[in-house]
């Protein structure tokens, strides 16, 4: 049996960024991980370190979370691959181009640095955009990253801080003691104080080991990567009419993937079908890149949640149990200052006011926010 | 002068959908506009196109002399107040004013004078350290207006500031807004579907019906003098009735609506169809004794039995059954001479002048020129332009 001040359940990046900063504040932390660090969402998803088109409560967040990225790296001491050069949302249909103006008034009160342009200053800015494309929202302090890599950066800097990463280590059973949780293992028993399911699309599996119903799935994603290019473009693009998202790695790859989620299939491989409309939603929106051949596929899950939006906080009736989850895709690039802000909320007892609108209580009373809203509208 | 606003001909497709069909509107500097209308008539997307969250398919959005079509929102030199007043919720009240001039990097000693300045402005001076949780609404979308005003901007928009407050405080915000807005001088084009509202505020109100603007001008001649059938339904209540000119001479009309015979100013054709409007508050009523009920009453009045009372507080709403059969409103003030008579039940002679009686073109076949109802709807710069 091992035991430190929190078990954090969850080896993915919002895991080990929280035990990084439970460690730096002087608490000690256990990092369950069923697999290996960073192997389900937090290692596969898209890369994007946005703030724009965010629903205006997430969006306060996210900028918080940019003034953050910058220095990460060097605050880590290993490699994010970080680059700051914007996010582009295309737009080919009149829906779409109504629903980038309906974000844009969203964000309007909060002076991010945003702007909707129309397809001329589009290609001026990615002339690799394909012909269908007749307006796109920019935000130019928004980027992109290595998900795999700032992953395993923030768990090689908590185990430098102290803290244990246990991997192959999946949670069975959580029990309530007299001193607060002990987790269950195949590899043993851990005991904390302090619970934090950070478990991603497994959120809602742990909940129902203490009789928790949360309203989180996984859905499927896939993912194709192009050999290394010259230089063709440096911003995280989105497409939402193509469903596509695009960015190209310092060492020229080229990641894309289909923004469509499949919530009937969970898993890591390869299904042609998903491979084939990854590529048609490319082929759609950057047509060139039809010159550039596949040498590598994934499929990864998202955890998304019923609004779509993160279930951040404590569980009713459950002291000393939190849960961090159920970021819907939007999540990565939060990661940094959610583990920053939930650590101070275990180790100081104070909710930051950035977190509020999460509340996983909400599921259980009135008042959801919803990040579908204007789709219903 | 020049304005400090002009829209010319401004259009916005959306597929198929025409949402914005060719707005012209000038503001002039110091004043305060309001963009009136029903939801889906185009008032917000206008709003979004002038503040850069839209771009138009036709026509020009002209700031100060500067077609402002191209540029992006925070080059406009415009200030934006939202119906949410979504504050930073991390930051203090004052942490929330300095924000926007930080990002244009104000130089740090002069921060904190104008942070100080500007929630002053807004009645929230001492309150710099309240975190928005901590304050009311009201004094949340105070801070909404400070963080607009910190930068000084000539032209503020402002999309239903006050939709998410209650009665009481949104009518406090109102005055407020209004005597801030004349003491600092900024222009101001407000967006809402209350037209209480716009008539309260405003120099001028613009009222918008399906993507045009219907008519621009004081809220006193919208009010009484309405271009159209849909501002004068639109606009407070209204007894509105569709009649044929029957006689017309010297810019006097005789026209018959229905059983009710009107007199009024204006000029149409003999046989034309127009719609005739009195506003309730112009109908004067008086009891009639048994006995008293006499011939024809002439033009501009009719007899009938009240069938309603609404007690509106200084006022009472009556509504009456004509002898002919029709619908009447009249207002009456509460405190006014013999108001406790009109009862429901009660007979009565409703009355109004020619002057309160407005001639609309009806738009059927047979009418013949509006009435000077095109002459009102010109969007034109009120007197000293």
């Amino acid at each position: 049996m091992a035991a430190a001040d929190v078990i954090v359940i969850g080896g993915g990046i919002g895991g080990c960024a929280l035990a990084y900063h439970l460690c730096g504040r002087g608490r000690s932390a256990i990092v369950l991980e069923r697999r290996g660090v960073g192997d389900a969402g937090s290692g596969r998803n898209a890369g994007g370190v946005r703030q724009q088109a965010r629903h205006p409560a997430e969006l306060p967040l996210a900028m918080a979370a940019i003034e953050r990225w910058p220095g990460l790296e060097r605050e880590l001491g290993a490699p994010t691959e970080y680059v700051q050069r914007g996010n582009l949302v295309l737009a080919q249909s009149e829906a779409s181009v109504r629903r980038l103006e309906q974000r844009l008034a969203w964000q309007a009160p909060f002076d991010l640095d945003s702007e909707l342009i129309d397809g001329a200053q589009l290609r001026r800015l990615l002339p690799f955009a394909g012909p269908r494309a007749r307006a796109a929202l920019h935000c130019a302090s928004d980027g992109h990253a290595n998900p795999l890599l700032t992953t395993a950066a923030f768990a090689a800097a908590a185990r430098r801080r102290g803290a244990r990463i246990e991997t192959g280590a999946e949670v069975r059973a959580l029990e309530q003691t007299a001193a607060g949780w002990r987790a269950v293992t195949d590899r043993g028993r851990y005991d904390g104080e302090v619970v934090v399911n950070v478990a991603g699309a497994g959120a809602a599996a742990l909940g129902a080991l203490v009789d928790r119903s949360l309203p989180i799935v996984g859905a499927r994603t896939q993912t194709l990567v192009t050999e290394r290019a010259a230089p063709l473009f440096d911003q995280f693009v989105q497409d939402w009419d193509a469903k596509l998202f695009a960015r190209q790695t310092v060492s020229g790859n080229v990641i894309f993937g289909d923004l469509t989620e499949d919530y009937l299939l969970a898993g890591r491989q390869v299904r042609p079908a998903d491979a084939v409309r990854a590529a048609r939603a490319a082929l759609d929106a950057l047509p060139a890149l039809a010159e550039l051949q596949v040498i590598r596929a994934w499929g990864g899950t998202l955890d998304v949640s019923l609004d779509r939006m993160p279930l951040i906080g404590p569980l009713d009736g459950l002291p000393g149990h939190f849960v961090s989850a159920g970021s819907s895709g939007h999540g990565f690039a939060l990661a940094p200052v959610v583990g920053e802000l939930l650590a101070d909320w275990i180790v100081a007892g104070r909710r930051s006011p950035l977190l509020a609108p999460f509340d996983p209580a909400r599921f259980s009373s009135t008042g959801t926010v919803d990040n579908n809203a204007e789709q219903a509208a | 002068m020049r304005p400090e606003l002009e829209l010319r001909n401004l259009v916005r497709r959306y597929g198929d959908e025409t949402v914005v069909d060719g707005v012209d509107l000038t503001v002039g500097k110091g004043e305060l506009v309001s963009l009136l209308g029903p939801s889906g008539c185009g008032k917000t997307t206008t709003l979004r196109m002038i503040a850069g969250f839209a771009k138009p398919s036709g026509g020009q959005i002209v700031v100060r002399g500067e077609d402002v079509s191209a540029l992006p929102v925070h080059r406009r030199g415009v200030g934006l107040v939202f119906q949410s007043y979504a504050l930073f919720p991390h930051l203090s009240a004052a942490g929330n004013v300095a924000f926007g001039l930080k990002r244009r990097r104000t130089p740090r000693g002069e921060i904190a004078g104008r942070v100080r300045e500007a929630l002053a402005k807004v009645q929230m001076d001492g309150l710099g350290d309240r975190m928005p949780a901590q304050l009311s609404g009201g004094q949340q979308q105070r801070v909404a207006l400070a963080r607009v005003l910190v930068l000084e901007p000539s032209l503020i928009l402002l999309d239903e500031p006050f939709s998410n407050l209650d009665a009481l405080l949104r009518e406090t915000m109102r005055s407020e807004l209004r005597t801030i807005q004349q003491r600092l001088g900024f222009t101001a084009l407000f967006v809402t579907h209350d037209q209480e509202e716009a008539m309260a505020l405003s120099d001028r109100v613009a009222v918008m019906e399906r993507g045009r603007l219907v008519q621009v001008d004081r809220p006193e001649v919208v009010y009484h003098r309405p271009a159209t059938r849909f501002v004068a339904e639109f606009i407070g209540r209204a007894n509105l009735f569709a009649g044929t000119v029957e006689a017309a001479a010297g810019g006097e009309l005789a026209v018959r609506a229905a059983a009710l015979r009107w007199q009024a100013a204006g000029t149409a054709a003999r046989g034309a169809a127009v719609d005739v409007m009195v506003r309730p508050d112009c109908v004067a009523l008086a009891p009639v004794a048994a006995g008293e009920e006499g011939g024809d009453p002439g033009p501009n009045a009719a007899r009938g039995e009240i069938v309603q009372t609404e007690y509106l507080g200084s006022g009472c709403l009556v509504t009456l059954r004509t002898d002919g059969g029709e619908r009447l409103l009249a207002e009456i003030r509460t405190a006014a001479d013999g108001a406790a008579e009109l009862v429901p039940g009660r007979r009565v002679l409703a009355r109004w002048a020619a002057r309160d009686v407005r001639v609309l073109d009806a738009g059927r076949a047979g009418a013949e020129g509006g009435a000077e109802a095109g002459a009102a709807a010109a969007a034109a710069l009120p007197g000293a332009s």
